[in-house]
């Protein structure tokens, strides 16, 4: 077996199982039809009467979960169980093509056969979307540590990898160290009509935090998610003052300021994932554009110089860059020596591997479904007998079982508990957070009114600046 | 349903942002669907003489400023048409247009994009023929000679935003039939206007 198989073994069973949302608010939401959602944009203006109808988006993991779990869609879960095993084990890595290629044609394959097997072959259009969604997000959650470049060159030398996974590394160190090199750039800077405040920093701290949640994501369209409330947020800002007549003129630098001052690691790998493994009838219209605003703005970031800035005093930028240099410096120094304890210590057994909180947390919850993975796998493999190429033989992966067993249900039950525990006090907190800032960005609006929006709309952030702004017209 | 990506491009101060802002309020209607967000709309409307084709139009917005020019090639691509807008008040102002159509010329493959040259803030011009710096006939010819639709529009008063938006709507339409009627062979004029698709009962499969 290859040394990628056994590293990844443990992970995709336990860590990289889907999180159910960019939010994740499902916790005790689980039969809510509309949880699990991070909630898909809602155009600010949109009636609809016409035949062609865009049904109101959900995501709701659990339900595509509960129908997969039924034993009349068993070979999907087959042929699933198959793709993934084959993805892992036949070759040490694929290069990103050749991932992007698998992915699409295995979802091109299995939305064929939703039509053939009970129960997706009875679900209307919207929840038969939201199965298609599901399907993406299991196997994209199980993927990651292959398709995610940083990921991957966490585990294999950068010398070793395809062209594009390194790339999408090296060029992610390069917007970061670009970042750190202007990380003291103002608006003006980047031609920002000056109209605005200094309040802005709360609102744009906001459209920050947004765009850094993709790091706590796996699948491409949680990640989308991400991308969409932040610009939400940027369009929210440009309404508040006034700049939003100005379109791409307005939003396109303050997007690259959100960028710069919002600190947000490995972007150029997350957009480039996003593009890959997005089922392109998903990517398209309004997601298209952020994603593609994105890519725009962060190569101009890799490719910023001096010339490509508006600065009124020569000396004063200089002085600011020479001082941020020394700065960089300094947290560059402490990084490194952060790094080399933290390596330190980890070289002590019980240390867990530093994962994202909010992963970890999110697929303890899913571990009911990781089990349900897990057991199927044990089972014998069955060929597949109708000639398709496209699903290789399944091959057996008990090997993947053994780390779940060697957990009682006792502990895990504890575990779950304090799971709950510390989900719900991170989701007050995060909820507080996010009226705090609506509240600052919407001064003209009663508070009480804003927190009654954000516990309508479940505190999605996308959601409420849309309906917020509509009331603010 | 037809879906088209419409690109915006022009200088900062031209108003291109306006002139879509005024065909989404103008054209807004309940039981049309429209998106209004910082820098992508979407509208749909219904062509003049033909009530049932309905054609979408996903714009996508870009930045002006000098700066950000190098970034124009990510939204133009995969394209259906391009609104290159210019501003008959400002001398100068066809000149960097035109050098928007000579890139989307240069780098643009597709044969088939529909370029519409327009010229904004007729109302001013009106009010004042001296301010007028870009005359007409030159616009109008560069236009003909480059094969681009062309017009003038005011942002301000609605005056001529419909009937661009119209005109782009008709030609992408047409250029689907032929390119249809070519497929089909068919010489009856029965146009199909479902699109290819996703093998997926998507309903809003995009023609791009």
């Amino acid at each position: 077996m290859s040394e990628l198989l056994r590293e990844s073994d443990p992970a995709s069973q336990q860590v990289s199982s889907p999180s159910p949302s960019p939010e994740s608010k499902t916790y005790n939401e689980q039969n809510d039809s509309e949880s699990g959602a991070a909630e898909k944009k809602t155009p600010v203006k949109e009636t609809n009467t016409e035949a062609v109808q865009e049904e109101e988006p959900f995501f709701d993991f659990q339900m595509f979960i509960n129908d997969l779990k039924n034993p009349k869609a068993e070979p999907l879960v087959k042929y699933t169980r198959s793709f993934l095993s084959n993805f892992v084990t036949q070759k040490k890595f694929w290069t990103a093509e050749e991932q992007e290629k698998l992915v699409r044609n295995f979802k091109v394959f299995i939305y064929g056969k939703f039509s053939e097997f009970e129960p997706f072959n009875t679900l209307d259009r919207a929840k038969l979307n939201n199965a298609q969604e599901g399907l993406e997000k299991l196997i994209m959650g199980k993927l990651y540590p292959f398709c995610f470049s940083p990921e991957l060159a966490s585990k294999i030398d950068i010398e070793e990898l395809d062209e594009s996974h390194k790339n999408d590394v090296l060029n992610d160190q390069f917007l970061e160290d670009k970042i750190a090199e202007y990380s003291f750039i103002e608006l003006d800077n980047l031609d920002v009509p000056n109209k605005i405040s200094t309040k802005l920093s709360r609102f744009l701290r906001l459209a920050g935090k947004e765009l850094n949640k993709i790091n706590h994501f796996k699948a491409p369209r949680d990640k989308m998610v991400c991308i969409l409330n932040s610009c939400k947020v940027i369009f929210g800002i440009l309404r508040h003052f006034k700049l939003d007549k100005d379109g791409a003129d307005s939003f396109i630098p303050l997007l690259i300021y959100v960028i710069i001052h919002g600190n947000v690691t490995k972007l150029v790998s997350n957009v480039k994932y996003i593009e890959r493994f997005r089922y392109e009838k998903f990517l398209k219209s309004e997601d298209q554009y952020y994603l593609s605003s994105l890519q725009a703005a962060t190569n101009f970031i890799i490719n910023m110089n001096r010339k490509d800035l508006t600065i009124k005093d020569e000396i004063e930028f200089d002085a600011q860059y020479t001082v941020n240099q020394e700065t960089q410096k300094k947290l560059r120094e402490e990084k490194e020596l952060k790094q080399k304890q933290e390596q330190e210590a980890s070289a002590h057994p019980l240390t867990e591997s530093p994962y994202n909180p909010i992963d970890d947390i999110t697929s303890s919850m899913v571990s009911m479904f990781s089990d349900f993975f897990t057991n199927a796998a044990s089972t014998p493999a069955v060929a597949e007998t109708d000639g398709s190429t496209a699903v290789p033989t399944p091959t057996p992966t008990s090997k993947a079982a053994t780390p779940k067993r060697r957990r009682s249900s006792h502990n895990r039950a504890k575990d779950d508990l304090f799971m709950q525990t510390a989900v719900k006090k991170m989701e007050e907190d995060e909820q507080a957070e996010t009226v705090e800032s609506l509240v600052e960005m919407f001064p003209d609006l009663p508070p009480e009114l804003i927190e009654d929006i954000c516990i309508a709309k479940k505190y999605r952030t996308g959601v409420c600046v849309d309906t917020l702004l509509n009331l603010y017209e | 349903m037809l879906q088209f990506k419409l690109v915006l491009l022009g200088d900062s101060s031209v108003g291109k942002s306006s002139i879509v802002n005024r065909f989404v309020k103008d054209s807004f209607d309940e039981f049309r669907e429209s998106t209004i967000g910082a820098a992508f709309l979407s509208q749909t409307i219904a062509l003049q003489g033909q009530p049932d084709v309905s054609v979408k139009f996903e714009i996508w917005d870009t930045a002006g400023q000098e700066r950000y020019k190098s970034l124009a090639p990510m939204y133009y691509r995969n394209a259906n048409a391009a609104l290159v807008v210019y501003d008959i008040t400002q001398a100068g102002s066809l000149e960097k247009a035109q050098a928007w159509v000579t890139e989307l010329k240069e780098k643009v493959d597709d044969d088939s994009l529909v370029i519409y040259l327009v010229g904004n803030k007729v109302d001013l011009a009106e009010a004042d023929q001296e301010v007028c710096a870009v005359p007409t006939p030159e616009a109008q010819q560069y236009a003909d000679d480059n094969g681009l639709l062309f017009g003038e529009v005011s942002a301000k008063t609605g005056q001529g935003v419909q009937d661009t938006f119209q005109a782009i709507g008709q030609k992408l339409y047409d250029l689907k039939k032929n390119e249809q009627g070519a497929l089909q062979g068919s010489t009856d004029g029965h146009v199909d206007i479902q699109l290819p698709r996703p093998s997926t009962n998507d309903s809003t499969g995009c023609c791009v």
